[in-house]
């Protein structure tokens, strides 16, 4: 698994270890920086307290031979004295008299007899006694050589501290090691746990994943740790989700049905509208027929009477049976399908006194399923109806562009609002209201159009209303009709 | 020991092999004569022996050796007596405070008229030895004129090899060590000499040569650092002296016998063996003559 650069694509079981260890980065700099000035002090109050003594004793032993100025002396009791202890060993002494000349050094590389050490001062700040100067690995000492209270001379010891030095090494090469490795642990830790803590998580985003995919499926609670944890909440919450997503997609599907039974309904009414329109007429012409039918103006005219009454009531039963015929038999679309259309929403055309302009430029069949394409002219034209004022305006067209059927419908409503333009685009995946019904109608219509490899385009119409077109192509149904 | 035993081969044709001594003989036979002490000694007065520390008085075990032969041979109680200086020892032993010391040629004839000589020793068949000035060992010098500058260590100003010589040879040049040396100090000791020189404290030193040769073979480390650059001619051995009041008393008398019988005794040969020499002999006036010559040379130089 390639780490990204940016740490914040980090996951949560990288990013806790990195801060563990970062952490751990800080506090052991912090410790290390504590320990290291804290042996550091140590150090050096050890070796200014073993100084001191060292130096002590070497003064008691020298002023009786600094004050003759006893040079063989003063170098057999710097040469004869012990060594400070301690891992320093022996320093390295110069003893001078009152005006600062060498009496006697331990070694003659450190000053010849007589020579100034009047720089030595120079290291000392005012009363120090003890200077650490690091960088050359060695402390200077000093220790004022007096007697009845004059001074008569000084001691300059310059100790070997490199063992002190590598000490603070090897402190400061343990503290590295020892907290690097605490902190791999640790980091080590946080991502075993982390990442087991975060299984249940992982275990739901590729449960998610799947849902996208496929069907909306419950989790199994099994898997999501401790009951009444967190992620068995999450877990419990998901899945509570997943039934009302479940239950809603079946509502949907319900109210579909329910729609399709409304809007049968409807048309039911409006076909008792056209059955019942002619009936008065019928029974008067029976009437007049029972009553005069030997007159045989008077019988043929009630008779054509009749005749026209009942071809009415067989179109409108006829556009009913085809409309909703449960045959799911590919059916061959004639033109007059599409025309009966109109006898359909008559009644609701009527009733608004909506001007309708029809304007259907086909004139042969046309190799596509007939139910289909009317139920979508039908929910098109239901749409419009609904959306137009009284007395308002909708224009149908209907036309062969590029082998492909195209029926658009065009209205001077107030136009698609973005629900039921995102029902049109396929943006919205289930059936929501648009103001005007359940929005079941555009989203059937949406479905059978793509069933049917068409497309929707919504655009505003020159009326001044929503212009709708659908696209449907001809080549794929046509090839398979003529190959049966 | 390993001195011991390499004193022991190099004295082996004066000294049997069967009959040389190794340490824990000697400590034994030092034991024996403490335990045996009260048996012999009389109700008298300890006999005093002075002894610089110009000598190899460092050893221990050479002063248990000296002390333990000298009581038994005398058949007497005998008391090293240590000092810092030949200054002290000659003192004490021109009043009479001491019986008898071990002190240099030079004050010998400093002191001359108020003491007398009881035996010298004898060193690789002689009654003589030399001084030498050293320096450090790396250091290309060739005699009194190449250390001019120095910083120099005499052993004693009361030694003959340590001082008396050096001081001679610049009052011929008539300078004085103060001028002629940047710094010169006394360590009281011919050892310390070399110390002073092998550990860089000086860069020149006036020594004993008989001391140098002795510790070239006890302590080959120390003088391998230092190197001789001169020697001065052969003079007359340091002597064992007294003063002209004890003459002729029977304790001197027995003083002499035991020195020059030492190489006859097993804890006197031991005594010796650790200084080396070959025993002791009469000594003469005479044999400090050149001595006598320096000291007038310095006097007159001032």
């Amino acid at each position: 698994m390639a780490l990204p650069l940016d740490p914040r694509q980090w996951s949560l079981a990288v990013k806790a270890p990195a801060l563990v260890a970062v952490f751990m980065l800080v506090v052991s700099t912090v410790i290390t920086n504590a320990v290291l000035s804290r042996l550091k002090v140590t150090q050096e109050r050890h070796l200014a307290a073993l100084s001191v003594t060292y130096l002590d004793g070497l003064a008691s032993a020298l002023v009786p031979h600094v004050l003759r100025d006893d040079v063989w002396e003063v170098f057999d009791t710097i040469d004869r004295s012990a060594a400070l202890g301690g891992g320093f060993g022996k320093a390295r002494v110069v003893v001078v008299n009152g005006r600062g000349e060498t009496i006697a050094a331990g070694s003659s590389e450190d000053a010849a007899l007589g020579s100034s050490q009047r720089g030595r001062e120079d290291r000392f700040r005012a009363d120090q006694m003890l200077v650490v100067d690091e960088e050359k690995g060695r402390a200077y000492g000093r220790r004022l050589l007096s007697y009845q209270d004059r001074p008569i001379g000084r001691i300059y010891a310059d100790y070997d501290i490199a063992h002190l030095l590598e000490e603070r090494e090897d402190v400061l090469r343990t503290l590295i090691a020892s907290n690097a490795l605490i902190a791999l642990f640790l980091a080590a830790i946080a991502y075993l746990t982390i990442r087991a803590m975060l299984a249940p998580l992982a275990r739901l985003s590729r449960h998610i994943d799947q849902s996208v995919a496929g069907p909306v499926q419950p989790v199994s609670l099994a898997s999501a740790g401790a009951s009444g944890g967190e992620f068995w909440r999450l877990f419990q919450r998901y899945n509570a989700l997943t039934e009302a997503l479940n239950e809603r997609e079946a509502l949907a599907k319900q109210l579909a049905t329910e729609e399709r039974l409304a809007s049968l309904g409807l048309l039911a009414s409006g076909m008792a509208h056209e059955i019942n329109n002619p009936l008065g007429g019928l029974f008067n012409a029976i009437d007049t027929l029972k009553r005069h039918g030997e007159k045989a103006a008077v019988r043929d005219s009630s008779i054509n009477l009749i005749e026209r009454g009942l071809r009415g009531i067989r179109d409108v039963v006829r556009t009913a049976l085809s409309t909703y015929r449960s045959d799911p038999e590919q059916r061959r679309l004639a033109v007059v399908d599409l025309d009966d259309i109109r006898l359909l929403i008559r009644p609701e055309v009527e009733r608004k006194r909506i001007t309708l302009t029809w304007q259907n430029e086909l004139v042969e069949d046309l190799s596509l399923p007939g139910s289909a394409v009317r139920q979508v002219l039908l929910n098109l034209l239901l749409n419009a109806v609904a959306a137009v004022p009284e007395s308002g305006q909708i224009s149908v067209s209907l036309k062969i562009d590029d082998d492909a059927l195209m029926l658009t419908v065009d209205d001077n409503g107030p136009g698609l609002g973005s629900l039921a333009l995102d029902l049109l685009s396929g943006r919205s995946l289930r059936p929501v209201s648009t103001g005007h019904g359940t929005g079941l109608g555009l989203w059937v219509s949406r479905q059978l159009v793509i069933d049917l490899d068409g497309q929707v385009a919504t655009g505003q119409s020159a009326l001044g209303g929503a212009a709708i077109s659908v696209r449907l192509p001809l080549n794929s149904h046509r090839r398979l009709s003529d190959a049966a | 020991m390993s001195h011991i035993r390499r004193s022991s081969d190099i004295r082996a044709g004066g000294i049997e092999p069967k009959r040389a001594l190794n340490r824990r003989q000697v400590l034994s036979a030092v034991a024996a004569a403490a335990v045996a002490l009260p048996a012999v000694v009389r109700a008298e007065q300890p006999f005093t022996f002075g002894l610089t520390p110009v000598f190899l008085t460092s050893d221990l075990a050479l002063l248990d050796a000296l002390q333990a032969y000298l009581s038994e041979a005398m058949d007497r109680d005998v008391r090293l007596v240590l000092k810092r200086t030949y200054q002290e020892i000659t003192s004490q032993l021109a009043t009479g405070q001491i019986d008898a010391a071990w002190i240099c040629g030079f004050p010998y004839v400093a002191y001359q008229s108020r003491l007398q000589l009881v035996a010298v020793p004898t060193w690789r068949g002689h009654n003589t030895y030399q001084s030498y000035l050293i320096t450090a060992a790396g250091r290309a010098s060739s005699g009194i004129d190449d250390i001019r500058g120095d910083a120099h260590a005499f052993s004693d100003p009361d030694s003959n090899s340590g001082f008396l010589v050096t001081r001679a040879l610049l009052a011929e040049r008539n300078v004085r060590p103060d001028s002629f040396f940047r710094k010169s100090f006394f360590t009281y000791g011919h050892r310390n000499v070399v110390r002073a020189v092998a550990s860089g404290l000086a860069q020149s030193g006036s020594v004993d040569g008989y001391v140098w040769e002795v510790l070239t073979e006890t302590e080959p480390e120390l003088t391998r650092r230092t190197r001789v650059i001169w020697r001065s001619e052969w003079m007359g051995f340091p002597p064992i002296a007294t003063s002209n009041l004890n003459m002729g008393r029977a304790s001197i008398t027995r003083l002499q016998r035991a020195l020059y019988d030492m190489a006859d005794n097993p804890v006197g040969r031991r005594v010796l063996e650790l200084l080396r020499l070959d025993g002791f002999s009469r000594a003469d006036p005479s044999m400090f003559d050149s001595i006598a010559l320096r000291v007038d040379l310095v006097r007159r130089a001032g």
